[in-house]
């Protein structure tokens, strides 16, 4: 009841200075509102990085080869056939399925139109590993074997679209040979896992990327292992095969696991930032609103003066100014909450983003407007506590 | 009832000291209607602010209700004020944000010792409302009542907490001749029926001759009992 009526005296208090009010609410909702926008959209960015590797799945791993000797990429030494996949399954027992790729880059053209893409070789494994999903025809397989067949990725199908409504079992030359389009694909959420730019590229049978360029090598290879795999282990046993196998090759192992850790230390360290950000504009915020309860309290004397005459104590007059500053602190953090919530939201929108509410940032809104409430109105409202009640009321 | 013995109150004014009391002894019995008069500077205000606890002597002692309060500080003192005293001031001194009735209850808000519900205060406040004949007007803000209105508002906010003193200072100082004796007959009635005693600060003497007892300061002394 005592409470009820505090805070019904306190909104009364509030309300016959509506602007100072106002202007008060404002300095803590933008504080309230960096803090929760900033935090939450570090956190929608994280969750969309991390959704790239959990559609993937956690269980994969990927090879880059390397000459030891120099660092550079493979040169002299002896490369990775297709021929050694089969060798490379049995390192582990928990390898499901091998996905070797090759990148090159070659001069593209449709009809007499340039084309800017990758060129992918790959076997069908790699449709499986990487997700990749067919919008028509089929992807390249086995039989394929050395044929001048092409899977195009799809942004590449677009621009072809603006001049043929179906760009299947037509062609386009790559250097001299030209390669008939057997499959188009549906846009694929890129992901920092896969290192080529599957939506940019084309995709042809793994050997018919030696034809095109003698010097190609598979420096790349994808790995899908069983569910809950042991990754140390598995990384342990490739590695010695692959030693036996090309002792001259570094191998960098990459996982979705490694990346993840990586990102969540990253997250780390960037929110910390973000809420140092945040907090300057809080502080001011809260700077503010102490202003504003240093006017109110001198403006207020005479009140005050009434207030103790009646029998009011020091604790009840510091009481009163705490619950308006609180009062206005948690107003404007609410605020901000809703509003920073509403920032990250738009930003997800504009991003492409899944957008959720996370509880961490509306708890430490509110938690902080609080804190701040507390801290900026402790002073005025000590200092209207201990006015001496008869200079306060002939104010 | 209050006793005052000896007080003596020097302010430091400008580096300089200026003794408004120069030890004054007062004593007020219970129930009785007691008028301080003097002219501006006379003391008679700084002799209120200490029969009221709002200020402190320099040295000598201070009873209320044979409790002596000289070694009283901060806390204590404001219980005491809102236990046994009640305030009436010439400009009313109402919160304008408040109704009538709402500043009738204010001080029992603050009253620690004695928890009510809020119904019961406003049962109170009612009460009190209706004595000073004002219980139609509770729910007006100050702003929307006369001077004398206010007053009677503020009469009420006195008497709500029962107190055993009111201190009055130039309590129809603001007011026509008309309404100045309605409240008079207000403070007259409170001590007869409730045996509350009231001390009046003032400077006229017309007002001091209505009192059972009008007690003349004068350059910080006391002058004359009469």
């Amino acid at each position: 009841m005592e409470f009820i009526s505090s805070f019904r005296e306190a909104m009364l208090n509030l309300l016959s200075a509506k602007l100072r009010s106002f202007l008060a609410i404002l300095g803590v909702l933008v504080g309230t509102g960096s803090v929760v926008a900033l935090i939450s959209s570090s956190q929608l960015a994280t969750a969309h990085a991390l959704l790239q590797f959990k559609t993937l799945g956690t269980n994969l791993i990927s090879l880059y080869l390397r000459d030891e000797s120099t660092g550079e990429k493979s040169g002299q030494s002896k490369e990775f056939k297709l021929t050694d996949v089969e060798q490379l399954k049995k390192a582990s027992s928990q390898i499901v399925l091998i996905a070797p790729y090759t990148i090159g880059f070659q001069s593209m053209f449709y009809g007499s139109t340039p084309i800017n893409g990758q060129i992918i070789g790959a076997t069908e494994s790699f449709a499986k590993i990487a997700k990749v999903d067919l919008s028509s025809g089929r992807f390249v397989s086995y039989i394929d074997e050395r044929n001048f067949f092409c899977v195009i990725g799809a942004k590449i199908a677009d621009m072809i679209k603006k001049s043929t409504l179906n760009p299947l079992y037509t062609q386009i030359r790559v250097g001299d040979v030209f390669f008939t389009i057997v499959g188009v694909l549906k846009p694929w959420p890129e992901n920092f896992f896969i290192s080529a730019d599957i939506n940019n590229s084309i995709i042809i049978p793994l050997r018919a990327s030696y034809f095109l360029d003698k010097d190609t090598h598979i420096d790349n290879i994808l790995m899908r292992l069983i569910q809950n795999p042991n990754i140390n282990l598995v990384k342990t046993q490739i590695s010695a095969t692959m030693t036996e196998m090309l002792p001259k090759k570094k191998i960098v192992f990459n996982s979705p696991e490694q990346l993840i850790h990586l990102i969540a230390k990253q997250r780390q360290t960037y929110t910390y930032l973000l809420i140092a950000i945040g907090s300057i504009s809080l502080v001011v915020g809260g700077i503010g609103v102490m202003n504003i309860m240093l006017v109110s309290v001198v403006e207020r004397r005479r009140e005050i003066g009434i207030r103790m005459a009646i029998g009011a104590r020091q604790s009840d007059i510091l009481r009163m100014f705490l619950i308006e500053s609180i009062m206005l602190t948690v107003f404007g953090g609410f605020l901000g909450v809703v509003f920073g919530i509403f920032t990250s939201y738009i930003l997800a929108v504009f991003s492409h983003w899944h957008f959720y509410i996370y509880g961490a940032p509306v708890v430490l809104g509110f938690v902080v407007s609080l804190i701040v409430g507390i801290f900026s109105g402790f002073y005025p409202a000590w200092r209207a506590s201990k006015l001496d009640p008869i200079l306060a009321m002939l104010s | 009832m209050i006793r005052l013995v000896d007080v003596k109150k020097t302010y430091r004014m400008g580096g300089n000291d200026y003794q408004a009391l120069k030890g004054i002894n007062i004593t007020v019995a219970k129930a009785e209607l007691v008028a301080i008069v003097g002219a501006s500077g006379s003391g008679k205000t700084t002799t209120m602010n200490i029969l009221g606890l709002l200020d402190k002597p320099t040295s000598g002692k201070y009873y209320l209700d044979n409790i002596d309060t000289s070694e009283f500080t901060g806390d204590k003192l404001a219980a005491l004020r809102n236990l046994r005293l009640g305030f009436i001031f010439q400009q009313y001194f109402l919160l304008p944000k408040l109704s009538a009735i709402e500043n009738v209850i204010l001080p029992l808000t603050y009253r620690h010792e004695e928890k009510m519900s809020m119904h019961d205060m406003k049962q109170r406040a009612h009460d009190m409302l209706k004595i000073v004949g004002m219980e139609k007007h509770g729910d007006h803000r100050p702003t929307e009542l006369s001077g004398g209105q206010q007053q009677r508002v503020a009469i009420a906010r006195a008497l709500v907490g029962k107190p055993s003193i009111i201190m009055a200072d130039e309590p129809t100082g603001a007011l026509d001749t008309k309404t100045s004796q309605q409240i008079m007959d207000l403070l007259k009635d409170q001590v007869e029926q409730t045996e509350t005693t009231v001390v009046i600060i003032t400077h006229s003497l017309e007002l001091a001759a209505q009192c059972q007892r009008a007690i003349h300061i004068r350059d910080g002394l006391i002058q004359e009992t009469a």
